[in-house]
């Protein structure tokens, strides 16, 4: 008997409509979980992917630069284009991977500008460290001009210098 | 009576492929975009040349001295000046190319001690300003 009062006064409380939780599912179920809305989410996720995939591809360089130098910074820039590049690695002048010495620089840019085809003169491309004295960049602009590289490439990073 | 078939795309999968990628894509991308800036070096002397409006930029110390030769437009006063500030070495640049537009060679005398990266800025503010044939004096 106690048991049943008690019974009918928790089934009869004034709380009991109210309530999200059905005791005797006579009103309607109703599902706690919010569906999420994924598309929009999609469509960021591909226009993210579009952008990434567009600007990788346009960054690829036909130079293969070296990463241990730091390039100086210039705005007023072209691409870079394959051609014969000087490095000036740890105070050495490298061209084609192989160490050359100052004196030895006209003789080997004479060697390399004979391979080629003298209607498509190459460009010279040096690549410096941008604390590096103009001493040390002066014999690749002798040598070039000794050998007859009319143009030549300074590779930059692009940007504004601060 | 309507036969009713409702499905719902999971997206679950698409989203997971499509963060890898993002994920993927971020870490082989190239940030740093490198360029190139040209330079023209004199090969030999061209008797045939015009006389064309020239202006050299020699590094002396902390200053670069500015020189315009075969010009009839700037005054004598403007033709030859000192300067050691990046600020007045663009407004003075300016100046040049707007009172004489002929002016598209300049060359520039580095001195031993001088840093790459002033050369550098040095034919990138010609560069910017429409003088396109700048060449580099070897010492």
């Amino acid at each position: 008997m106690d048991n049943e009062i008690g019974k009918t006064k928790i089934l009869d409380s004034p709380l009991k409509n109210s309530s999200i939780l059905n005791y005797n599912k006579t009103i309607e179920s109703k599902s706690l979980a919010v569906p999420l809305i994924l598309t929009p989410l999609v469509d960021a996720f591909a226009i993210l992917v579009i952008y990434l995939l567009v600007n990788s591809t346009a960054t690829q360089h036909e130079v293969k630069i070296d990463d241990t130098i730091s390039l100086p910074t210039a705005s007023s820039t072209k691409n870079i284009e394959s051609g014969v590049i000087v490095k000036i690695k740890n105070g050495h002048f490298v061209i084609q991977e192989k160490i050359v010495s100052a004196t030895n620089l006209t003789n080997a840019l004479r060697a390399i500008m004979a391979k080629q085809d003298p209607q498509k003169v190459p460009y010279l491309i040096v690549e410096a460290d941008k604390e590096s004295e103009f001493e040390k960049l002066s014999p690749i602009m002798l040598a070039s001009s000794n050998v007859g590289f009319e143009k030549i490439k300074l590779a930059v990073v692009q940007g504004e210098v601060k | 009576m309507s036969d009713k078939q409702s499905f719902e795309l999971d997206l679950m999968p698409v989203i997971s492929l499509l963060a890898v990628i993002i994920s993927f894509l971020l870490l082989t991308s190239v940030w740093i975009h490198i360029s190139s800036l040209e330079i023209s070096q004199a090969l030999g002397t061209d008797s045939d040349r015009k006389v064309e409006p020239t202006l050299s930029a020699s590094f002396e110390g902390s200053n670069i001295k500015f020189e315009v030769k075969d010009s009839t437009v700037i005054s004598k006063g403007k033709r030859s000046l000192s300067i050691n500030d990046w600020k007045e070495i663009e407004s003075y640049s300016n100046y040049l190319v707007k009172k004489d537009p002929r002016i598209k060679i300049a060359m520039i005398l580095p001195a031993g001690a001088s840093k790459y990266q002033d050369i550098v800025r040095l034919i990138d503010v010609f560069k910017a300003r429409g003088i396109i044939d700048v060449g580099i004096a070897p010492l």
